[in-house]
């Protein structure tokens, strides 16, 4: 027994070893071959040179793998790696190495899934090495096959290690996924395991098939990831954290926006949306902002190439504002994106330079994966969901429209009369006269009138809450088709797929439609050369109703809507007029939603062309020298129409807007990987980037539409160019770049990663342009080192890094410019005077026309400097007995320096903007990641996984120079500030005046509370944390996933929650026959100091207002000063639930299928928001800012919506 | 190895190349949209047309403290807020002064002295109305860019005499412009079209008006200085006459892309609407006999009255002050007419409440129907009256009659001029002719009413008249207020403070100024109760 014992030990160092040694082998497979795949054939013909003597097999392997990028597959237990061979051979075919080496052994091998080199034991030789236990089980061996497949699609799985546990015998899974394998007895357990994946164990029992689906292990010990520049590493060895999310979280879940697919799915990365508008605009960032005033958004990576993900705002006066445009990541259809993966430090970004500052966002599409299998494979996947707003307000049906408790036609406020049959002290009435009447004669609508044509008739008073928003909203959908075909041979492969999302939104007329094609392939060429490319072709269209009701935006439906009178019968009364189709509503320069919804539209249409072209070469053994060139280009065309007969503006206008932008990269990469001794790899890259942006824009307003609804800007009166922000129609930036990467690895548990870049960037002065910085990171996975037993501590290691990032400035801030014919005067609104300017002088009958120049009110800065952030990072991570509990746990400390900041200038200055070279911001945080599977299933046993992530940053502002706050973003009511010692941005606004004690000072004459002399921060939108928990249970054919999360703290100026106090709509002001006495103690209004008694005591308030005057503008609610409206928007969610079933394969016997796949999902299902109003019924996840660094704005923002859908996946 | 070696040599060799190579690569940060020089020729029409676009929101807020119009609800209550004022106070700043240094910087240097005369007399201008509304403001230590970012406030009274001084800098530059009438292209000035001798008097009225102002806290200075410039009526804005021809107004387009109309036609002349007439003036008018008001006003509805009640005559406005909620009025509420705003002149009947001892404003040959007015109605080209004849007048009669500069006789002429001026002025700007008889009829009635007062009586009768024919000029008429407490206005009805003795800074300028950030919110609550340094 003690042999037995000690051959146990060895066995499981081995298995160890083994394990390590795929991976290595994986690792420098993909990472020298950067993810090309090798036909079988050129594999064993591939010629090289060795010279071995008595190594271990393990490092013979090692050696072939570094020189040919072969990949070796054994199983752990059959083959003796501690042997002692020798080999010589000098541009030999590497199947006579093989032959050479292995027949010493008595091993034979094959080609495997056109891929693996798999290495088996000499089945005659076989028996002689068993001892005799294994000898007598043998007697009763018998015949064990099935077939493995991913749970994930449910496609054959090949190169799949199958051993029967506790022997040597083990087998390979072919291309097919099938395997066959002899078992001593019913006793015995098989394991199936394959890097990356969760190792199943399944006992055989009296089976003769054993059908196994393997599932992605998410914290996997050999997981492979995609690091900056396309360097993929492996995860356990990386110095820094990143999560990559796959394509089964992303795609077909009801979400046809990529960006909002991802969230709650990565630790420390915030996401966004703006509500439920379809398309809206969705803003995300990773470790909170840093950069105090350039963009924080991460740079998007798609196959290698930078894909813009900007989002352009409306330009004039009638735009749908920053939520109703989408941010270009929307792109991406999730259905073709393989896989996401987030770096989030700098350490990880370091190499993408600049514009990788705020982290990276890698996406890998199926198009560009490169290395496919051999064979051909249709995927065809289907689904369809519906949506509804997800929570509407629960109005009051007990008060009609009014003031002071009497009924008030026209006035858009509830605070009239009680209805009758409500118990109420107040007088009621039955009816009241048509309120449409009040606006529009008997020459437009006689039946509104009595025969007299003057009188108008009577209509029921009465409540129409409950119907009036509901039925604005209707049902929204999404549906999505997509087909992909893929289709491999020795040589190569390629493939193409085609996708339709529509997606209808809750709001009528709203919707967005993709449709891309894709195509991609790759070759090898014989000649030490392989190629791959791919091409995408994206149309994006949007269309939209005015949604936003930002400050100088047209009537929005928005703006109204949801604070309906609620004796109004918006539902059935006629929203235009039957004679020219203008607007009818009651309330005269608003126009009816239903109106705006017909007659306003704005459209966006997007084409989008993008793709890469690499080209390799691999000169020698260990070096390889890659060049991606990448495009990605789009134009978007949109047209913002103000409907003619508009309350707003009765002409009715057309905005046309293109937009063009355009991006070229391309990078050079030698990559040099040596081995430098039995225990030390390196691996050397040295790189070159070079990359173009170019956005032009052309923007033309006409004035006046002719025939309505014909929307063309060609059927308007006047035809003039508009302006775009600082007459910036062209804006073009280039940077180069050189850098290097130096990983050494030693024994594969100790890892230290070098990066080095030099920047060289077009919009910085040119004694300042070339910036140089870099970092280092390092990992230990103790567990290795130390050897700790795998069923307690399955894998640790600690990780630590320090990078610093430089990041460029936007272009033209250096030089002061003057602007022609420029609009002067006040921002925006009617001061706002158009140039070219035309006039009649006084006396005079000839117009004169003048032309004018402006100098820009943006003071340049000449010496500016690249602006910095460091990164120190701290992490580990461990897994416990058998990988079944894991905990990654990250600390970052990110220091941005030397910021560019575009801030608002003190006016007097002569500037409104000034481009600032200071100031020190920090984001701390802590990410956690945690992970357990408390059930492991068998086989098909039942499954239970929990993934949770819980994030955490604090960011401060240290330092500003010599200025104690700056703020920035739009103007008041819509701005943001940032202040010394206090986080970042904070919202700015109009505050309550308070005593030195902090109670609110409240007008003696009015009753209510004074407003602050000077604008403050009122609140602080980023949110304390953010968790969220995964639950997947599998069982058999099913898999039900739960995700959960809650966003805690965060505040928000809501103007909706805002406008519904103060119109008294909702529930929350229903009780309101009282009066109310604010807290809070009187104060003087001009001195803003609390007023005192005799005793010098401050004076309570005991001024009585009404309930409506306390809520009415001015009031004490959040209908009044700013800082009432701020409300912490701590958010409790219930994210996503799928329940999936892959249909079983002998269901789909008869069918062309391979398999088939069907999922119920759905999302936003439930949310509760504690600290808002309980009838508002509020959901605090919308941002009306869209996206940028000025959030914690809801500006009667679309309520979010829930959805509902279902998704078919067939292959064929 | 050592063809390895030989390789990267190679490889380094080539990156160095391509470094030296791409410094044309990245030499690509000038503005390609957008002219890096400054051009004198398009500076100065532009810092004209921003100053007076700037002052939409400041002239809109003074002219409801006056109850000229109303504005805004809190402002008629004479709540202010830092975002009351701010567009303007920003846009002087940024835009127009921004304008105007670059031109006194630039034209020195290439010594044309039309366009620094110019810049140097708007810039005193602007800089004297910003004193009357602000009090203290930046002025030495403003307009500095990146070499002074938080400019201290310096005191009025300092700053008026600097912009005295540049006043007389500024007539010495026009006058190095010799041998043509005009300093500078026609085309270039939309105030003047060049006309030196206008830019001249310009310069004699603005110091006339500043004298004026501060003369209840230098009498002598005053006295002196408006005795001077008095002496040689020729040389101020109208001259000996009652014509309009060089009053400092600027006149809008009628343009509405780019818009270049009045942007009171702009506010109100669509669905939507921000002012209310106020009952206050209007009814003062009608009272008085005064034909004025169907340029002032424009009626939508005939019959609407009282809080949007049926059976009033039409002039359905605000009462100053009034704090209750807006119903939805807007195709029913009166407008602004077709002065100074460019929009519609009102002759239709008035059903009710002319007193019947009218005799100037009546329903004689009121002809014209009333309507809901659109965007295209009137057509928008109205007027911004800076400084007109009309109350270069009306500053002599009050000089006259507060200081002795000029006879009694002279000062009754002058008011009785004042008067003239006024009409010719807002027949002229909107073509719409009084008849004949009711200008020289109602100057008749109003000497008539002078001949029969005190002194004190014949100065609130200037100073009434000056406030009518100020309409559409609210900022002169604030500080008319301030400095006289005439005319009497109208007690509020629900205020919510004092009358403001000076405007609410900016926010912006008070949230961004480093010099200032310490106490804004002392500094801006001030504001309200501190009268500026000439209001005695």
């Amino acid at each position: 027994m003690q042999k037995c014992k000690e051959t146990r030990k060895v066995l499981s160092i081995q298995l160890f070893r083994i394990s390590v040694l795929l991976i290595v082998s994986l690792i420098t497979f993909t990472g020298i071959s950067l993810g090309r795949s090798l036909p079988a054939e050129s594999v064993l013909n591939k010629r090289l040179s060795i010279n071995l003597k008595e190594v271990t097999l393990e490092k013979a392997l090692i050696n072939i793998q570094n020189k040919t990028g072969v990949k070796f597959v054994y199983s752990s237990t059959l083959i003796p790696l501690n042997s002692k061979v020798s080999v010589d051979a000098s541009e030999e075919k590497l199947s006579n190495i093989l032959n050479k080496l292995l027949a010493q052994l008595n091993i034979i091998y094959s080609v495997n899934a056109g891929q693996y080199i798999v290495l088996k034991k000499n089945q005659l030789a076989f028996a002689d090495s068993l001892n005799v236990a294994d000898l007598l089980m043998s007697n009763q061996q018998r015949t064990v096959s099935g077939k493995v497949v991913s749970k994930e699609d449910g496609s054959p799985f090949p190169g799949v290690s199958v051993v029967v546990k506790g022997t040597k015998n083990g087998t390979v899974t072919s291309a097919d996924g099938a395997y066959k394998i002899s078992v001593p007895g019913d006793q015995s357990i098989l394991v199936f395991t394959y890097v990356s994946y969760q190792t199943q164990e399944v006992p055989v029992g009296s089976k003769s098939v054993v059908n196994v689906q393997l599932s992605e292990s998410a914290n996997a010990l050999s997981e492979v990831v995609v690091t900056a520049a396309g360097i993929k590493r492996e995860k356990a060895l990386l110095g820094y954290s990143v999560t990559t999310v796959s394509s089964d979280k992303l795609a077909q879940k009801s979400e046809p926006d990529p960006l909002r697919a991802l969230t709650g799915k990565v630790a420390g990365v915030n996401i966004q949306s703006s509500g439920g508008v379809a398309g809206g605009g969705t803003n995300i960032n990773i470790r909170g902002n840093s950069s105090l005033g350039n963009n924080n958004q991460p740079l998007f990576v798609v196959d290698g190439v930078p894909f813009d993900n900007s989002s352009f705002g409306n330009v004039g006066s009638n735009g749908v504002g920053g939520a109703g445009v989408t941010n270009r990541a929307f792109d991406l259809d999730p259905n073709n994106i393989q896989s996401m993966t987030v770096l989030k430090g700098a350490a990880a970004a370091a190499l993408y330079g600049s514009r990788a500052a705020n982290g990276a966002v890698i996406i890998t599409t199926k198009s560009g994966k490169r290395g496919s299998m051999k064979g051909t494979e249709i995927t065809y996947s289907s689904s369809y969901a519906f949506e509804n707003v997800s929570g509407l307000p629960e109005y009051q049906t007990k008060y009609g429209q009014g003031t002071n408790n009497d009924y008030r036609q026209g006035v858009y406020g509830s605070w009239g009369m009680p209805f009758v049959g409500v118990p109420s002290v107040l007088p009621t009435r039955t009816t009241i006269p048509h309120q449409l009447a009040r606006s529009f004669s008997s020459a437009i609508f006689p039946e509104f009138y009595q025969a007299d044509g003057v009188t108008p008739i009577q209509v029921p008073y009465k409540s129409y809450a409950k119907e009036n928003v509901s039925n604005f909203f209707q049902t929204g959908n999404v549906f999505e088709n997509a087909v992909s075909i893929s289709s491999g041979t020795d040589k190569g492969n390629f493939t193409s797929g085609i996708s339709r999302t529509e997606n209808t939104g809750v709001v009528p007329e709203n919707g967005i439609t993709r449709t891309s094609i894709n195509i991609g392939g790759n070759i090898k060429l014989d000649n030490k050369w392989y190629a791959s490319g791919s091409m995408n072709y994206v149309k994006t269209t949007q269309k939209t109703p005015p949604i936003s009701s930002n400050a100088g935006a047209a009537g929005s439906i928005m703006n109204a809507l949801m604070y309906t009178p609620t004796s109004f019968d918006l539902t059935n009364y006629p929203f235009e007029s039957p004679i020219d189709g203008s607007n009818v509503y009651d309330y005269t320069g608003q126009d009816n939603p239903y109106w705006l919804v017909k007659h306003s539209p704005s459209t966006s249409d997007v084409d989008r062309y993008y793709g890469n072209f690499i080209l390799g070469f691999d000169p020698l053994p260990w070096l390889n020298i890659q060049n991606t060139a990448g495009f990605n280009a789009y134009s978007d065309s949109r047209l913002n129409v103000r409907g003619k007969g508009s309350s707003f503006y009765p002409n009715g206008s057309m905005t046309l807007d293109n937009i063009y932008r355009q991006e070229l990269d391309n990078t050079l990469l030698a990559t040099i990987t040596k081995t430098i001794n039995k225990d030390l790899n390196l691996r050397w890259i040295l790189g070159n980037n070079i990359n173009q942006r170019l956005t032009k824009r052309t923007v033309f307003y006409g004035d006046g539409i002719i025939v309505p609804d014909l929307n063309t800007i060609t059927n308007t009166s006047s035809i003039v160019p508009l302006q775009v922000l600082n007459n910036r129609n062209e804006i073009k930036q280039r940077f180069y770049a050189f850098f290097t990467d130096i990983t050494l690895d030693y024994k594969n548990f100790l890892s230290l990663n070098l990066v080095g870049r030099n920047d060289v960037s077009s919009t910085l002065p040119a004694n300042n342009r070339s910036y140089f910085y870099g970092g280092a990171n390092g990992s230990f996975i103790f567990s290795e080192a130390l050897k700790i037993d795998k069923k307690i501590i399955s894998f640790g290691k600690i990780r630590a890094g320090y990078t610093r990032v430089g990041n460029e400035a936007t272009p033209y801030l250096t030089n002061t410019v003057y602007l022609s014919n420029t609009q002067l005067g006040a921002p925006s609104g009617v001061g706002a005077i158009g140039t070219p300017f035309t006039y009649t002088p006084i006396g005079s009958t000839n117009s004169i026309t003048t032309n004018t120049s402006t100098q820009i009110d943006i003071l340049a800065n000449s010496n500016l400097k690249p602006e910095f952030i460091t990164e120190l990072e701290l992490g580990g991570e461990v897994r416990f007995f058998d990988n079944r509990i894991g905990i990654d746990f990250t600390y970052y400390n990110k220091k941005s320096t030397s910021q560019i900041f575009t801030v608002t200038a003190a006016p007097s200055t002569g500037y409104t903007q000034q481009i600032l070279n200071l100031g020190r911001a920090t984001n701390q945080g802590i990410e956690i990641g945690f992970t357990a599977t408390p059930i492991r299933g068998q086989g098909n046993g039942f499954n239970w996984d929990i993934s949770s992530n819980f994030t955490r940053n604090r960011n401060k502002i240290n330092d500003l120079g010599n200025y104690s706050q700056f703020t920035y973003g739009g103007p008041d009511g819509i701005s943001s500030v940032h202040m010394v010692g206090q986080p970042y941005g904070q919202i700015f606004g109009t505050a309550y005046a308070r005593s030195p004690a902090g109670d609110i000072l409240i007008d003696p004459n009015t009753g209510k509370p004074l407003t602050s002399g000077t604008l403050k921060a009122i609140g602080n939108p980023n949110p304390d944390f953010i968790w969220a928990m995964t639950n997947t249970f599998s069982y058999k054919n099913f898999t039900l996933g739960i995700q959960i999360d809650w966003k805690k703290g965060g505040d928000l100026l809501s103007n909706t929650v805002g406008n519904m106090y103060s119109r008294g709509v909702t529930r929350d002001t229903e009780n309101r026959e009282f009066q109310i006495v604010s807290p809070g103690v009187y104060g003087n209004v001009n001195t803003l100091l609390p007023i005192l008694d005799a005793n010098g005591n401050t004076i309570p308030n005991s001024t009585a207002l009404s309930y409506e005057d306390h809520f009415f503008n001015g009031g004490m609610g959040p209908g009044g000063v700013a800082e009432g409206s701020v409300l912490d928007a701590t958010v409790f969610r219930l994210r996503e639930i799928t329940l999936g079933y892959a249909i079983p394969k002998d269901l789909l016997k008869k069918t062309p299928f391979g398999s088939a796949f069907i999922s119920l999902s759905a999302r936003n299902l439930w949310y509760k928001a504690p600290n808002f109003p309980k009838y508002m019924n509020f959901d605090p996840e919308v941002s009306s800012l869209g996206v940028g660094n000025s959030q914690g704005y809801d500006i009667l923002a679309v309520p979010t919506t829930k959805r509902f859908g279902i998704n078919l996946r067939f292959s064929f | 190895m050592k063809i390895a070696y030989k390789k990267y040599t190679f490889l380094l060799a080539g990156l160095v190349l391509l470094n030296s190579s791409c410094k044309k690569f990245v030499d690509i940060n000038e503005d390609p949209n957008n002219s890096t020089s400054p051009q004198l020729n398009l500076l100065i029409p532009s810092s004209q047309i921003s100053m007076v676009g700037n002052m939409y929101q400041l002239n809109s807020g003074a002219s409801t403290l006056v109850q000229h119009t109303i504005f805004s609800t809190p402002l008629s209550r004479f709540q202010q807020t830092g975002t009351s004022f701010n567009d303007s106070w920003n846009g002087f700043y940024t835009q127009t002064l921004n304008d105007i240094e670059t031109v006194i910087t630039a034209g020195t240097t290439s010594q044309q002295w039309g366009y620094v005369a110019i810049a140097k007399l708007e810039k005193a201008y602007l800089y004297s109305i910003m004193v009357d509304m602000w009090g203290d403001i930046p002025y030495t230590e403003a307009e500095q860019g990146a070499g002074n970012t938080g400019p201290g406030l310096e005191k009025g009274d300092a700053i008026y005499a600097k912009l005295f001084t540049l006043i007389d800098e500024a007539v010495v530059d026009a006058n190095k412009v010799t041998g043509t009438s005009l300093m500078v292209a026609g085309g270039t000035d939309v105030f003047y079209g060049g006309s030196k001798a206008s830019w001249i008097a310009f310069a004699n009225t603005l110091k006339l008006k500043m004298y004026n102002q501060v003369r209840l806290v230098d009498p002598a200075a005053s006295t002196a200085a408006i005795r001077t410039l008095v002496a040689s009526p020729a040389t101020l804005i109208g001259g000996t006459g009652t014509a309009n021809t060089t009053d400092f107004s600027f006149k809008f387009g009628s343009n509405a892309s780019p818009n270049n109309r009045h942007p009171w036609h702009r506010s109100e002349y669509q669905g939507s609407k921000t002012f209310y007439m106020s009952t206050s003036l209007v009814s003062g008018l009608i009272a008085n006999d005064d034909p004025r008001v169907r340029y002032f006003v424009f009626r939508q509805v005939a019959n609407v009255g009282a809080n949007n009640s049926t059976g009033g005559n039409g002039y359905y406005g605000r009462e100053p002050g009034d704090p209750t909620s807006v119903p939805a009025d807007l195709a029913r509420r009166s407008t602004f007419g077709v002065y100074p705003a460019g929009g519609l002149y009102d002759n239709a009947p008035i059903s009710s409440g002319l007193p019947a001892t009218n005799v100037f404003l009546t329903n004689t040959g009121a002809t014209g129907t009333l309507k809901v007015v659109t965007v295209n109605d009137g057509g928008g080209a109205g007027l911004m009256p800076l400084i007109t004849n009309s109350m270069v007048k009306f500053i002599r009669a009050e000089a006259a009659l507060t200081l002795g500069t000029e006879t009694p006789a002279a000062a009754r002429q002058l008011y009785m001029d004042g008067i003239t001026a006024s009409f010719t002025n807002i027949a002229s700007v909107t073509g719409v002719a009084f008849p004949a008889a009711s200008v020289t009829g109602f100057v008749a009635k109003m000497v008539a009413q002078y001949d029969a007062t005190d002194d004190a009586g014949k100065l609130n009768l200037i100073m009434s008249q000056k406030y009518i024919a100020n309409y559409g000029n609210g900022m002169e008429s604030y500080n008319d207020y301030r400095r006289t407490g005439l005319p009497v206005l109208r007690g509020l009805a629900s205020p919510l403070n004092v009358f403001p003795l000076r405007l609410y800074y900016s926010d912006t300028e008070l949230t961004t100024n480093s010099s200032l950030l310490g106490n804004a919110s002392a500094l801006q609550v001030a504001q309200q109760i501190t009268p500026v340094f000439w209001d005695k």
